[in-house]
């Protein structure tokens, strides 16, 4: 117990006999199978995107990779930044920082071989995108080898430089609390980015010189003397970067660790049973997302005339409402409701709109999933029944995007839509409302959200079942995005007989609710097994 | 000679929460305290804070004159302060004489003579027949009672242990009890977190107890 005399062994040492300690790693078939489902998942995903850019490229014209591209970069930038709030590129498993980081080793020494291992990782993801705009270019004859090479070397760099920013968000507490203030600015920022490309001329150059997300792009846009430059300039700070980031190595508090390893835990359970509602549940607990904060906020106050048990519901909806998340989406389905209705006869228009409005409409049911998850919670602190409840839950997201809904509807009064005016506005205010009932129903039906046990199984019993549990994800949306564009689009080409089958459709999504709620066990919260 | 541990207005708070308002502790060589209190009191978050686990928000924690949070310093402060908490953390892939291999070597444990003290340890913990198991081969209390030997086979002047008995059956408790005395015998200063008076009373000397973040009753 007193033999404190011994140094201790270098962290490398320790580090050494933990691997030579542990399991044996997998055989050399199991690697070689992983190796080959590598590469095939590589092809699929990278055929994918590259036909994606190549037809918009085609579409659009080969000016698009110089002129949305410095934004998209960008994008990806503050994405491996704000990674860095909740998880980070360097992550300790519980035991670790119960055994290892606990140990009288410098722990610098312990973080270095990760964070290599990260800025590593970072590199080869930026590469494969710096080829994907090497390969793009040359598609569109506007690339020499020379660019090639720079626009690869650039892109890699930019994968290392944000991992190395992704590491400083993660052990600084400081850069976290100020990336977090100014996430939205920098978002404003990126649409600014986006508008100067898209501009042309001096204002597209000025994005392609603005920072490390244009560099990859400059030759592309303006040789092989300008690339190499560019790629230079990238070499410097993504060198700058890594050498911060490697002196901040041991600066990272203990704390930090602990919470990340359980966030990789507790994700890694949620995502192997599919469970991507407990994912996101997880993800913003650890960002201490501006959701949570509304969750946890005082419930709005009211009139006393409206301060009634059956209107408790409701105000969480309205609570709902103060997250970020929920106000953005909001607002997409209200632009794109307006661009829907504005430009009838345009499907694309539609299905965006109607897609926008599916995702604020599933952000906003969420105090509604919540009482899915726990349907004796509010038997035991409500006085209805859940089926009444989840009707409740249904006013304020179906309010909300009606409204969305109706300035669609005076939009396209406004631009003259060819339907008339009063047809229009009764079809697009039924499809939100079909949009959120078909939601609750799908709630009910499907238990919150979480995949059955049938459905897992069958993902793992057959070789193909991983389509199952995507179809399984999709088809609410899918089904939503497609009633809800037949339902805008129908009224507006028609005559008035479409806005009759458009409330009849939301009728019809009225009757699947009760009819859900009728057969579901959630009626009998006490008697569930959940 | 600066105390084994001197705790002083150690703060944590989340948040609104305030789980640790202004806690002072000190022990001397051969002390044992035992924090009691109820759920949610903030027991384990003092015992994770002075361990490392939990930065501070203000307040310092010193082992034997060496801050515990601040680095280098902290790694001399580590070395001599020994941690168990309440949930087992092992290793999914190690069994339990690999896991004290690897906490013996990160310590800086001398090499000759390991073998016997890891069989003996086992032995005296009821480990022995157990050591070639990975953890989700063991009971809940032997995997708190493998957390135990983790912190047992490396030497330290400060041990922590957060609810040592829970998962426990009464052999291993007395077991435990025996150690625990053995410890204070050769100098080791102890602070144990438990929901048990009987416990409290056989190994410490003082009992503090908890509510709301802060020692509301000292007792002797």
């Amino acid at each position: 117990m007193t033999a404190l005399a011994h140094p201790a062994p270098a962290a490398r040492d320790v580090l050494a006999l933990r691997r030579s300690l542990g399991a044996p790693g997998p055989s050399r078939t199991a690697v070689l199978y992983r190796l080959y489902v590598g590469v095939l998942l590589g092809f699929v995903v990278g055929g994918t995107i590259w036909e994606t850019l190549h037809d918009a490229l085609a579409r659009f014209g080969a000016g698009l990779l110089t002129e949305a591209g410095p934004a998209c970069l960008a994008a990806g930038l503050l994405g491996a930044a704000r990674f860095g709030l909740w998880q980070g590129p360097v992550a300790f498993s519980a035991p670790d920082c119960s055994l290892l980081l606990t140990a009288p080793l410098p722990r610098d020494d312990l973080v270095r071989p990760r964070l290599r291992a990260g800025l590593l990782g970072g590199g080869t993801l930026g590469l494969l995108t710096g080829a994907l705009i090497a390969a793009a270019a040359a598609a569109t004859h506007r690339a020499s080898p020379a660019v090639a090479v720079c626009a690869v070397a650039a892109a890699a760099l930019l994968g290392a430089l944000a991992t190395a920013v992704s590491w400083l968000v993660e052990a600084s507490p400081r850069v976290a609390t100020a990336l977090a203030r100014w996430s939205a600015a920098l978002v404003v920022a990126l649409g600014a980015l986006l508008a100067a490309g898209l501009h042309g001329g001096g204002a597209r150059d000025v994005a392609l010189w603005s920072g490390p997300w244009g560099w990859p792009l400059v030759g592309v846009a303006h040789g092989t003397t300008a690339g190499v430059a560019a790629a230079a300039l990238a070499l410097l700070l993504a060198a700058a970067a890594i050498t911060v980031a490697s002196r901040a190595a041991g600066a990272c508090p203990l704390e930090r660790f602990v919470q990340r390893g359980r966030t990789t835990s507790s994700m890694i359970a949620s995502l192997g049973s599919y469970d991507l509602r407990t994912t996101g549940v997880i993800r913003r607990r650890a960002l201490g997302a501006g959701a949570e904060r509304a969750r946890q906020a005082p419930l709005p106050r009211l009139p006393a005339w409206l301060a009634r048990p059956a209107l408790a519901p409701a105000r969480r909806g309205l609570l709902a409402l103060r997250s970020g998340g929920a106000r953005a989406l909001v607002a997409a389905a209200l632009g794109l409701g307006a661009g829907a209705g504005a430009a009838t006869g345009r499907p694309a228009w539609a299905a965006a709109g109607c897609l926008a409005g599916y995702l604020a409409a599933a952000v906003l049911l969420e105090p509604a999933r919540t009482e899915v998850d726990v349907p004796g919670r509010a038997a035991l602190l409500l006085p209805f029944a859940l089926g009444r409840l989840l009707w409740l839950h249904s006013l304020v997201p179906a309010g909300c995007l009606a409204l969305c809904a109706l300035a669609g509807a005076c939009a396209a009064a406004i631009a003259g839509a060819a339907a008339p005016a009063a047809p229009l506005a009764a079809a697009e205010l039924a499809a939100p409302v079909a949009l959120v009932l078909t939601l609750c129903a799908t709630l009910v039906a499907r238990r919150g959200g979480r995949v059955p046990l049938s459905v897992i199984i069958l993902s793992m019993a057959d070789p193909t079942g991983g389509m199952t549990v995507v179809v399984w994800f999709l088809v609410g949306p899918l089904a939503a995005v497609t009633a809800g564009s037949v339902l805008v689009l129908g009224p507006a080409s028609a005559s008035g007989t479409g806005a009759i089958v458009a409330v009849a459709i939301a009728a019809g999504a009225a009757g699947v609710l009760a009819f859900s709620l009728r057969r579901s066990l959630l009626r009998r919260p006490a008697t569930t097994t959940d | 000679m600066p105390a084994p541990l001197a705790v002083e207005g150690l703060c944590k708070r989340y948040g609104r929460l305030e789980a640790l308002a202004g806690f002072d502790l000190e022990l001397a060589p051969g002390d044992c305290v035992a924090l009691m209190g109820p759920n949610g009191s903030g027991k384990t978050t003092a015992l994770s804070t002075i361990a490392g686990l939990l930065a501070p928000t203000s307040g310092s924690v010193m082992v034997a004159g060496h801050a515990m949070h601040e680095e280098p310093a902290a790694i001399e402060a580590r070395r001599r302060l020994a941690f168990v908490p309440d949930q087992p953390l092992l290793y999914d892939d190690l069994t339990v004489a690999n896991h004290l291999r690897l906490v013996a070597c990160a310590h800086g444990v001398a090499q000759d003579g390991l073998e016997d003290d890891i069989a003996s340890l086992l032995e005296r913990l009821a480990l022995a027949h157990r050591s070639d198991f990975v953890p989700h081969e063991l009971s809940r209390g032997m995997r708190q009672k493998a957390q135990l030997a983790c912190a047992l086979i490396r030497p330290f002047e400060v041990l922590l242990l957060d609810e040592p008995v829970a998962g426990l059956d009464t052999a291993a408790v007395d077991t435990l009890v025996m150690v625990l005395e053995e410890l204070r015998a050769e100098g080791a200063a102890v602070l144990v977190s438990t929901h048990q008076p009987q416990f409290a009373a056989r190994v410490a000397d003082r009992t503090l107890t908890m509510h709301d973040g802060r020692v509301s009753a000292p007792a002797a």
